[in-house]
C-alpha cells in the first residue's frame, strides 16, 4: 500500500471513530444497568447486558403514542414537501427568471432561527386549534416550513441534470406538458427525489425546537428524549435515542438503491 | 406525408430577431435541407415548427391546416435531436414505442409497428438494450425510428449528424436519404454544414441572419448564387471575391483591365460601378486559348498543399489574394494561372447577383 493510500485510510478511520464513538456509547448505554452509565472510570464494554432501560420506558413516558406521533408527522412531511416543492424546483430549473426569487424565498424562509418563529407560530396555532393536536398536524405544517428549502435546492440540482431536450422530444412524441413530466422527466430524478426523500425525513424526524414549543402533552420522541436526559436518566434517554435509530436507518436502506439508480448516460451522443 | 407552407413567418426574442418574414412552400415528399452559420434562425425554424416556440407573425400550415396555434403533441410532426434526445431510463423497445403509447395504442399493435420500424433501422437486435449500451450510429438510428414509427407528417432533423464521428457520417447520410425517399415523408433538415446540405436536400434554403438568402436545388446553388454570401458560404474552399470597379464596358479587377462580358455589360449603364467578381478556385487553369481576355493571377509556389486529388494554392491578382484548385497532385506550378470572365460571377454593390 502506498504512504498517500495508508494515510487516507487511518484519515477515515479516524473520522468513522469520531462519528460512530457517540453511536457506541449511546447503545452501550442503552443495553446496560443505568449505574453502569454513571461508572468511574467509565468502562467502554458493557459488565452486564439488559433490556430493562427499554422495559421501564414504557411505564414512564408515552413512548408508543410519541413513537407514532413522530413517524406520521415524519411521513406528512416528506409527501407534502416533495409534492410542494417538486413544481417550484421544476421550475426553477428549466426557467432563469423563476430561479432567482425562488432561490431568494427559500433563503428568507430559513433566515430566522426555529426557536424565534416557534413562539408566535403556537399562539397561531392556539387560535386555529392546531397547538397540541394530537395528530401533529400543526407540527407538521411547521415542519413543512423547514423541509420546502432542503427539498427544493435537492431537486432543483436534480431537475437541471434533466436535459430540457428529453422533456421537448416528450412533447413531440405525443405526450402532454403533464405527460411529459410524468412519464420522462420524474423518472429521471428519482435519485434527487430520493435523497430530497432521507434528508427532509431525517429533518422531521430530528427536530427539536417546534416539536418542544408547539407540543405540550401529545409528545413527539426528541422532547421525550430532551427531558429524559434533563433529568438524569442517560439510560433511559439512550434507549429512546436507539428507538429512534430504527426508523433513520430503515429510510435510508429503502431508499438507498433508488440513490444510484440514476442513470443519465446514453440520452445524448 | 404532407405539404408544407410558411407564410411571412417572424419570432423575435426580445429585442432580438430570430426569423425575418420567412416564406417557403415545401412539396409533399420532399427534402429541404436548412443550411446557414450558427445563429442565422435554421434551429429556430425548427423550434418553431415544431411547436416550442411561438410565433411572433405569420402562419404554419401542414397539409393545408394551420398548425402554428397547436400544441407539439397536436401538430403530427416528428423531430430528430442534435443530441438524439433518447429517454434514457427506458430501453430501445420502449423508446420507439413511447409516441405510439402516447397515442393510445393498443399494446400489441404498438408492438407490431415498432418491431417495423426497428426493422427498417436494423435495429431488431437491440430492442432489449438501453441507450447507454448502444454505439452513437445506433444511438442515431434509434432516434431516428422514433420519429418515424408513427408515420409523421413532417420530420424534422436538427443537425443529426453533428455528433457522428466523421467516417460514420457518409454512411448515415446515405442511410437517412434511403430511408426518407422509401417512406417519402416531407422532410426539413438544418444543418451548418454544405457537404450534408447538397448532398442530402432536393432543394436548400440559404439562410443568414434570420433571412433566406436563396432557395434553390444544390446545382443551382452551386452554380448561380443569389449573392455574395451565398457565394462565400458554398464550396469549399470558397469563392474568390474580388473587389473591382466597372466603368464604360471596361473592369479594373486589382489593376488588371478587362473588357466586361458582354452579358453584363448589357445590365450596367455607362457610369462607374463598384462590383464584386467571383471565381471559383476551381476556375483558374494554366492556359486559355485567348490569353488576352484572361483574368491573371500569380500563384506563391510555396503556399501549395496537395490533398492527392486535387492541389490547392494561394495566390493574388494585383493586391487581392485568391485562393486556386488544380485537379490532381502537381509537383510544379506555372508562373501564371489564368482565368476567362466569361465564367466569373458579378455581384452589384449589395452583394446581388448581376450575371445571369
Amino acid at each position: 500500500m502506498s504512504r498517500r493510500r495508508t494515510t487516507l485510510v487511518l484519515l477515515a478511520l479516524g473520522v468513522a471513530t469520531l462519528d460512530l464513538l457517540p453511536l457506541a456509547l449511546i447503545l452501550k448505554q442503552a443495553f446496560t444497568p443505568e449505574r453502569e452509565s454513571f461508572a468511574w472510570p467509565p468502562t467502554w464494554w458493557p459488565h452486564e447486558f439488559t433490556l430493562d432501560n427499554f422495559r421501564t420506558l414504557g411505564t414512564t413516558i408515552e413512548l408508543e403514542r410519541g413513537f407514532w406521533l413522530s413517524l406520521g408527522v415524519a411521513g406528512l412531511t416528506v409527501t407534502s414537501a416533495l409534492i410542494l416543492t417538486l413544481p417550484a424546483a421544476w421550475l426553477a430549473a428549466r426557467r432563469p427568471r423563476a430561479d432567482r426569487p425562488l432561490d431568494a424565498a427559500m433563503i428568507v424562509a430559513r433566515l430566522f432561527p426555529t426557536i424565534a418563529l416557534a413562539v408566535p407560530l403556537a399562539a397561531l396555532f392556539v387560535s386555529v386549534g392546531l397547538y397540541n393536536h394530537p395528530a401533529g398536524l400543526g407540527l407538521w405544517l411547521a415542519h413543512t416550513l423547514l423541509a420546502i428549502p432542503v427539498a427544493f435546492l435537492v431537486l432543483r440540482t436534480g431537475f437541471r441534470d434533466v436535459p430540457a431536450e428529453l422533456e421537448d422530444a416528450a412533447r413531440l412524441d405525443g405526450a402532454s406538458a403533464c405527460g411529459a413530466f410524468l412519464w420522462v422527466t420524474l423518472p429521471l430524478v428519482r435519485p434527487s427525489l430520493a435523497a430530497a426523500g432521507i434528508l427532509v425525513f431525517l429533518v422531521s424526524w430530528d427536530e427539536f425546537a417546534y416539536a418542544l414549543l408547539l407540543q405540550v402533552t401529545n409528545r413527539s420522541l426528541p422532547p421525550l428524549l430532551y427531558y429524559l436526559s434533563a433529568f438524569g436518566y442517560p439510560g433511559l434517554a439512550s434507549a429512546v435515542a436507539a428507538i429512534m435509530l430504527v426508523p433513520a436507518l430503515a429510510i435510508i436502506f429503502v431508499l438507498e438503491p433508488a440513490l444510484r439508480s440514476g442513470t443519465l448516460s446514453g440520452s445524448g451522443r | 406525408m404532407a405539404t408544407v407552407a410558411y407564410e411571412h413567418v417572424s419570432k423575435r426574442f426580445g429585442e432580438t430577431v430570430a426569423l425575418v418574414d420567412f416564406s417557403l412552400e415545401i412539396a409533399d415528399g420532399e427534402f429541404i435541407t436548412v443550411l446557414g452559420p450558427s445563429g442565422c434562425g435554421k434551429s429556430t425554424l425548427l423550434r418553431l415548427t415544431a411547436g416550442l416556440e411561438r410565433l411572433s407573425a405569420g402562419t404554419i400550415c401542414v397539409g393545408g391546416g394551420r398548425i402554428d396555434d397547436l400544441s407539439p403533441s397536436e401538430r403530427n410532426v416528428a423531430m430528430v435531436f442534435q443530441n438524439y434526445a433518447l429517454y434514457p431510463h427506458m430501453t430501445v423497445r420502449r423508446n420507439i414505442e413511447f409516441p405510439l403509447r402516447m397515442r393510445r395504442l393498443a399494446r400489441g399493435e404498438r408492438r407490431r409497428q415498432a418491431e417495423q420500424a426497428a426493422a427498417l433501422l436494423e435495429l431488431s437486435d437491440y430492442l432489449e438494450r438501453r441507450p447507454a449500451e448502444l454505439s452513437g450510429g445506433q444511438r442515431q438510428r434509434v432516434a431516428l425510428a422514433r420519429a418515424l414509427v408513427r408515420q409523421p407528417a413532417l420530420f424534422l432533423m436538427d443537425e443529426p449528424l453533428s455528433n457522428l464521428d466523421a467516417r460514420l457520417r457518409a454512411g448515415v447520410r446515405q442511410y437517412i436519404r434511403d430511408v426518407q425517399r422509401r417512406l417519402h415523408v416531407t422532410t426539413l433538415y438544418v444543418t451548418h454544414d454544405q457537404t450534408e446540405a447538397m448532398t442530402l436536400g432536393d432543394r436548400i434554403v440559404v439562410m443568414q441572419r434570420g433571412r433566406i438568402q436563396q432557395v434553390d436545388a444544390p446545382v443551382a446553388i452551386y452554380e448561380r448564387p443569389a449573392n455574395t454570401f451565398v457565394a462565400g458560404f458554398i464550396g469549399s474552399p470558397p469563392m474568390n471575391l474580388l473587389p473591382s470597379v466597372y466603368s464604360d464596358g471596361v473592369l479594373d479587377i486589382g489593376g488588371q483591365r478587362l473588357p466586361a462580358p458582354p452579358g453584363l455589360r448589357d445590365r450596367l449603364t455607362r457610369q462607374t460601378r463598384e462590383l464584386t467578381i467571383g471565381i471559383r478556385p476551381e476556375a483558374f487553369v494554366p492556359t486559355l486559348p485567348d490569353m488576352t481576355r484572361a483574368l491573371i493571377a500569380v500563384p506563391h509556389a510555396a503556399t501549395m498543399e496537395i490533398t492527392g486529388a486535387e492541389t490547392l494554392v494561394r495566390g493574388h491578382v494585383g493586391p487581392c489574394e485568391v485562393t486556386m484548385r488544380l485537379g490532381g497532385v502537381r509537383r510544379e506550378i506555372p508562373d501564371r494561372l489564368a482565368t476567362s470572365l466569361d465564367q466569373a460571377h458579378v455581384f452589384g454593390d449589395t452583394g446581388e447577383r448581376l450575371t445571369p
